[in-house]
């Protein structure tokens, strides 16, 4: 793979989604909502650092997921509805170099945004309280790579189907996954044949559970070495699993 | 009048129409007696929580979140007033809000304080037994469930388990085995206080607290030589004294003991026991 | 300098399957100006596609430079322009050729330089800084044809570089592509303007449903048959040959 190019087309990419209203929009509103916070934790009877956190986190989470569903879709159905992906193809650029190309220009733009709205947590909450517990940051990066994971579905999805078809498949999985719990309990009561098939499902799945580090924000309570380890490995592995298999199919599309 | 005139001014009458209908139609609602609207109660400005494992589901794994939008949703609810009777939904909200953060101390310990005076007394004992269960090194949960036991159900025994409980604790206040003791005693379980005072006593490090709680011993040890005294009498006589002061007069005692409490001794004529005169 | 053997191309339509392109081959050697004209539906944008390596073949075999279509050495050596060429619209000019010569990992310096005479030959270097949204359509194929030279091809491959331009916009381009001729540079080019493919062309091969009907050199065709080029044209599409 040659690295240079892969970093053109991921370049090309982000600047490319930079310029999206629709993000710009996505990330002011998380601002908003994040600064709006503040009132919420006002009337929450002495429980602003709390409020200020777990709202702030659900909406990180919530509108980083929302570019993830709206613009990681249209990723590759845009350039072959605009034809650019002709100006790329006909290069020497290989089909997994535009795929990873495509995927890590929306995760730079992911990231952008992720820190954009983190510090205007960060902000909020130190203004507030004047203190952010270490937990806050290990959340905001576990958010930010729950995100990736999914652009790496969504990505996935839209190199066979429509993206309104793939936004609705990455949300299902996104409910799935963090749903695994209530599957394994499921498939520990459940008769053998379908305790296969739920186990099969929990371990398919993403298990988006594991990057859900926002609920002990507000006790202060990191992740030790192992976690974060752990949290890493899967992230690493299952992205890449889902990116190969991208790649796989994304190589037979013809345009 | 151009058409841009028009449009601004029909935009306005028309949003400002549907503001007054908006005000009048929640004054409607939350001031109209219930027969009149057909339900039993004013639920518009009853919240409907989810079900705590509904509400989990659909949470996306944000369940503290969820919590604080319920907490808030209690505050606004319970701040708000009702002009139509009990909170009915207290309970429940307390309830999805500890379900989806059962660290959440504050919510115990709101709803412990809440509830019995709203007339959930034994809503409140169920927070405090969940509270106990999820925060098991927190003294304030056996604590505010004893308070509970004690104020709203004159539950004596109960209340004096849950101070044992909250006194093992870390960081409990040194009187809180006190009030134990306190509380065994107004159950009439008069040797379990003995132990307990004398516990307290060798043990404390406050002041305060051996000082009590060494009136309190002094105070039994008095109590239990006057019930020694009337059994004496008893087994003289055939009947039980009328007061201490008999058993002076009948030279079964000296003279009847000053507690340093500053309380008087009586004696029921009908069963012997020795209680602390009314004041 | 490209070879196509027995090049077979098919699309499914619902349950159809369609043969678009139907045992092709041709070649096209070094320094050579070949032409494919065909009517609309015939299967021309099909074969320029499956030469740039956007499609694959069901059946036969494309070398560039005798490597296989479609490898990075084989799109090394080509020079690619579809038809109705499209661009970032968040780039301006300049932008997308160093985009584009990024793809190629074009030394900077020498891309900067390559930019800046290639934007002047195609009449692009007041626009430079616009961005590509803004561009009419004449300046996209103009654009287009920039893309296409930015690595030096051996190969320029152009699909309809005259559709829809104007007059002077086609004068403009035939001047263009008549100069590289001149320099010795190999270009395949579809086309349904004959006139153009006439005064351009070494050599031009009529496709009729994904067949080749006719091949020759225009003005060799136009003696056999007596005929002018479009006269042919008609006739070999109607069958009459």
């Amino acid at each position: 793979m040659k690295y240079k190019v892969l970093w053109a087309i991921t370049l090309n990419t982000f600047r490319e989604t930079l310029r999206d209203k629709l993000l710009y929009s996505l990330v002011g509103f998380a601002v908003l909502v994040i600064a709006a916070s503040l009132l919420a934790g006002s009337v929450s009877l002495g429980q602003d650092a709390r409020v200020i956190q777990d709202f702030s986190l659900t909406a990180m989470l919530v509108f980083l997921l929302i570019i993830t569903y709206f613009i990681g879709t249209q990723l590759v159905f845009k350039e072959v509805e605009r034809k650019t992906i002709y100006l790329v193809l006909s290069k020497p650029v290989s089909r997994e170099t535009f795929y990873l190309g495509k995927f890590f220009g929306l995760c730079l733009t992911i990231l952008v945004a992720g820190l954009i709205m983190a510090a205007m947590f960060l902000i909020v909450l130190y203004a507030k309280t004047h203190s952010v517990p270490v937990a806050a940051y290990f959340a905001v990066g576990a958010i930010i790579l729950e995100a990736w994971l999914l652009t790496a579905v969504s990505l996935l999805f839209s190199s066979f189907t429509s993206p309104l078809s793939s936004a609705i498949y990455t949300f299902g999985v996104t409910l799935i996954g963090h749903g695994s719990a209530t599957v394994w309990l499921l498939s520990q009561k459940a008769s053998p044949v379908m305790r296969g098939i739920l186990e099969g499902v929990y371990y398919l799945f993403p298990n988006l559970e594991k990057f859900n580090l926002r609920n002990d924000v507000v006790f202060n309570l990191s992740p030790d070495g192992t976690q974060v380890g752990l949290i890493l490995l899967y992230f690493v592995g299952y992205t890449a699993f889902l990116l190969i298999l991208g790649v796989a199919v994304f190589r037979k599309d013809e345009f | 009048m151009t058409y841009q005139r028009f449009t601004l001014l029909a935009v306005f009458v028309f949003l400002g129409l549907s503001f007054v209908a908006q005000i009048n139609y929640d004054s409607w609602r939350r001031y109209t007696p219930p027969k009149l609207i057909g339900i039993d109660y004013n639920v518009y400005i009853e919240p409907q929580p989810l079900s705590p494992s509904l509400a989990k589901a659909v949470s996306f794994g944000s369940t503290e979140f969820l919590a604080d939008y319920y907490w808030l949703t209690l505050i606004q609810y319970y701040g708000g007033g009702t002009p139509n009777g009990k909170y009915r939904k207290l309970a429940e909200l307390f309830n999805v809000v500890t379900d989806l953060s059962p660290r959440f101390v504050q919510a115990y310990q709101t709803g412990l304080i809440i509830l019995p005076g709203e007339g959930f007394p034994d809503e409140a004992i169920a927070l405090g037994e969940k509270g106990k269960k999820s925060l098991p090194d927190s003294w304030e949960m056996p604590y505010y469930t004893g308070l509970v036991y004690h104020i709203y159900k004159k539950d004596f025994v109960s209340a004096a388990k849950e101070f044992q409980i909250a006194a093992t604790k870390k960081d409990a206040p040194p009187i809180t085995q006190y009030f134990a003791g306190i509380y065994y005693k107004e159950a009439d379980q008069r040797q379990l206080a003995y132990q307990i005072f004398k516990t307290v006593h060798e043990t404390t490090k406050d002041d305060f607290v051996r000082e009590r709680s060494g009136k309190q011993l002094l105070h039994l040890e008095m109590t239990f030589f006057l019930e020694d005294a009337v059994a004496k009498y008893r087994q003289q006589f055939g009947r039980y004294p009328a007061s201490p002061q008999d058993l002076v007069t009948k030279k079964i005692i000296k003279e009847v003991p000053v507690s340093p409490l500053g309380v008087g001794f009586a004696i029921d004529t009908q069963t012997g026991a020795v209680s602390e005169a009314k004041r | 300098m490209l070879t196509i053997r027995n090049l077979t191309k098919q699309f499914y339509q619902r349950t159809d399957e369609v043969t678009v392109v139907n045992n092709l081959s041709l070649t096209v050697k070094k320094g050579q100006v070949f032409g494919l004209i065909g009517p609309n539906g015939a299967g021309k944008t099909t074969t320029v596609k499956l030469i740039a390596g956007l499609l694959f073949a069901d059946k036969g075999r494309i070398t560039i430079g005798g490597f296989p279509a479609g490898s990075l050495e084989a799109k090394r050596k080509i020079g690619f322009m579809n038809e109705n060429p499209q661009f970032y619209y968040h780039l301006k000019a300049r932008e997308v050729l160093e985009f584009v010569a990024d793809l190629f990992e074009i030394d900077k310096e020498l891309a900067s330089k390559k930019i800046k005479a290639l934007l002047k030959e195609v009449g692009l270097q007041d626009a430079a800084e616009l961005a590509v949204r803004k561009f009419s359509k004449g300046m996209h194929q103009r654009l287009a044809f920039a893309v296409a030279q930015i690595n030096d091809p051996e190969l320029l491959i152009l699909d309809e570089p005259l559709d829809g331009l104007d007059p002077l916009g086609r004068l403009d381009f035939k001047q263009m592509i008549l100069k590289l001729k001149k320099s010795g540079a190999t270009i395949f080019f579809s086309s349904h303007i004959l006139s153009d493919v006439e005064e351009i062309c070494d050599e031009v091969a009529i496709l009729h449903k994904g067949r080749i009907i006719a091949q020759g050199a225009p003005k060799a065709l136009v003696k056999s048959s007596k005929q002018s080029l479009e006269e042919l044209f008609v006739r070999s599409i109607r069958n009459e040959i």
